[in-house]
């Protein structure tokens, strides 16, 4: 009897791409103008001693953060994480390897710190700090999205991220800093949110949104603004007053707190989630944008804080805004202890939108008819700063279930892309740690190669038209390359434009 | 390649490093017909300049970049989805003679349809 056989199905061969040296070489972001250096109390140019002054903030930080002391002496060059950036898989530039980008500066470190480096430069891989080394450090350092999937594969538990952080920092101390993320901390500071849209601005837009709503479902749902005694501050990302899809969400955050009856407001003067002071990796600057969301708290005196769909927002309110404002214990200056006070302990401080929905959904205190998304096959990307810097809920891994939950509830077709892609393992969008300027397009579209290859497979499988996110720079950085890969841009949405769409609204 | 006139029409007031006028209250439509020569839009017809006048106002109203969809939106203007006329919004808002929104909103604005 002839038995069939059958051949085992093909198994999933990771591709390590081809080595491009030099790919990439000299692709970098414009350099910040004197004007915006010095807004932030960095130096307007490129100091003229800026050799020694490099060296001296580096000792600096190595006296002052004994992690970067540890992510410069624990790497063995074992190579797990040298597969693992999307900006390597894109590009091909083994300067873009995590091991390589961080042996930009480690070589450096080697040769002023170490003391075979100092006496056997050669032998042990120290090299002197040059111009071109630090021009090097510009270009490289800002083709690192900061997004520490490098550091889930390091057996050490390097945290790239931060030794990027401390590149970025140390060039804009010598006055060689990045004018994209420079002016934008710039506009916060002057204006209170990253794409500059002053208090009226705000209002006109929130006006029409409440006649849109209600146009939409003849109900009338508010989008309050700065009203002292509401009971939640939503502090959200600017661009949910201003790009689509953002705004979308915006809409669903409105509408999950008419129908939930509670009082919320936003704020003209703390109108932006987002907190490049992280990007750029300055804690002065991350302190400073962090706490005009203090002043705002106190001022309007509210009970709540809940932040709305921003990645690398909700990593600053979840692991930072403790110690450095008082939302959450562990600040004790007065005024922290003041807010604490002043804050519901009942609830979590600071909350993220999806905590609260889904909070809502479990209580049933909200309904959602998940029919309202048929026309939508939708997948979930894990933004990065949410799967691999915070947490959500009680449990670990919460960030990973509390969104798709809401999703699962909110509609009916829903399919998560390979499991070597999302969760703690998501890559990047390519955009993200403030390179989402136009400068870098070219390293934007190449960095989305493993999450449009992941995307793709859904699409092909199960027919995905609905890419949901909980990150502004992911939905942004989304919709312009999208197009490059051959989708329609429109495919990019919120969760809680999902929510939108779904949720049963009755006047209470 | 741009025009003589084109180009003397464009000499005659001030841009920054980004292509972007520095004083609005020197536009005219003339400037604006040729920014949008040598961005590659147009002839500019009637939904164009509504859209324009729109952006203006709005700006001159409330000192910041409309939300696009609003423009769209917006039934006295008439005019169709802006993306679709000037392929970017960060175009229209060239076009319209406005000032440098500055890095953020010129990343939002630079999305094409």
């Amino acid at each position: 009897m002839a038995t069939e056989i059958t051949a085992p199905a093909y198994r999933v061969i990771p591709i390590i791409p081809a080595l491009k040296p030099g790919a990439m070489e000299g692709l970098k972001p414009f350099v910040a103008n004197e004007k915006m250096q010095e807004a932030l109390g960095f130096p307007g140019k490129l100091v003229d001693d800026w050799h020694d002054r490099t060296i001296a903030k580096m000792g600096e930080m190595l006296g002052k953060y004994r992690s970067f002391k540890v992510f410069m002496d624990a790497c063995v060059h074992c190579g797990a994480c040298s597969d693992k950036c999307h900006y390597f898989i894109g590009t091909g530039d083994p300067k873009n390897m995590p091991v390589a980008r961080q042996d930009l500066i480690r070589s450096v470190y080697r040769r002023y710190f170490t003391l075979p480096g100092k006496f056997f430069p050669k032998l042990v891989g120290a090299r002197d700090l040059t111009r071109e080394v630090l021009d090097e450090w510009y270009s490289y350092f800002h083709q690192c999205s900061e997004c520490r999937r490098c550091s889930v594969f390091c057996p050490y538990g390097i945290d790239t991220a931060e030794v990027t952080m401390a590149a970025r920092d140390i060039l804009d101390s010598v006055g060689y800093g990045m004018k994209y993320s420079n002016e934008i901390i710039g506009k916060v500071h002057k204006i209170g949110n990253n794409l500059g849209l002053p208090g009226p601005a705000l209002t006109d837009t929130l006006e029409g949104l409440e006649e849109d709503v209600k146009e939409d479902t003849g109900i009338d749902i508010r989008f309050p603004l700065d009203v002292k005694g509401a009971e939640v501050l939503l502090i959200t990302p600017s661009a949910d007053f201003f790009a689509e899809p953002h705004i979308d969400s915006l809409v669903g955050y409105a509408k999950v707190f008419h129908a939930a009856g509670i009082s919320w407001t936003l704020s003209s003067m703390a109108s932006e989630a987002g907190n490049f002071g992280i990007f750029i990796g300055n804690y002065e600057q991350l302190r400073k944008i962090a706490l005009r969301i203090r002043e705002v708290a106190l001022e309007l005196g509210v009970k709540r804080i809940v932040v709305g769909e921003c990645g690398h927002a909700w990593r600053v309110a979840y692991s930072f805004w403790n110690t450095l404002t008082g939302v959450g214990a562990g600040a004790n200056d007065p005024f922290a202890i003041e807010l604490q006070s002043q804050l519901d302990h009942r609830y979590k401080q600071p909350m993220h939108i999806c905590e609260l929905t889904w909070d809502l959904i479990e209580r049933k205190v909200i309904t959602l008819d998940p029919e309202a998304n048929d026309k939508h096959i939708i997948t979930f990307h894990d933004s990065c700063n949410v799967a691999r810097g915070s947490g959500m809920g009680d449990y670990p891994g919460g960030q990973f279930e509390i969104p798709r939950n809401i999703i699962k509830a909110a509609a009916n077709k829903f399919y998560d892309m390979s499991d070597a892609t999302t969760l703690e393992k998501t890559f990047c969008c390519g955009g993200g740690g403030g390179l989402l300027t136009d400068d870098l397009m070219e390293l934007r579209v190449k960095g989305a190669l493993p999450r449009m290859e992941a995307l793709h497979e859904v699409v092909e499988t199960h027919g995905v038209n609905f890419l949901a996110c909980i990150c502004a720079i992911c939905k942004t950085q989304f919709t312009k390359v999208l197009p490059y890969y051959g989708y329609n841009r429109n495919m990019v949405g919120g969760v809680h434009q999902l929510v939108s769409n779904a949720i049963r609204l009755g006047d209470k | 390649m741009i025009n003589k006139q084109t180009s003397s029409v464009l000499k005659s007031v001030a841009f920054d490093e980004d292509d972007l006028i520095i004083d609005p209250r020197q536009w005219t439509e003339d400037i604006a017909i040729a920014i949008a020569e040598k961005e590659g839009i147009g002839p500019l017809g009637p939904a164009h300049w509504n859209a324009i006048h729109a952006i203006r106002d709005y700006y001159f109203r409330l000192h910041a970049p409309p939300p696009m969809s609003k423009i769209c939106r917006d039934e006295t203007t008439q005019a169709p989805c802006v993306q679709e006329l000037f392929h970017t919004c960060l175009t229209a808002w060239k076009v319209s003679g406005l000032p440098n929104p500055g890095e953020e909103a010129k990343s939002y604005l630079s999305a094409t349809r």
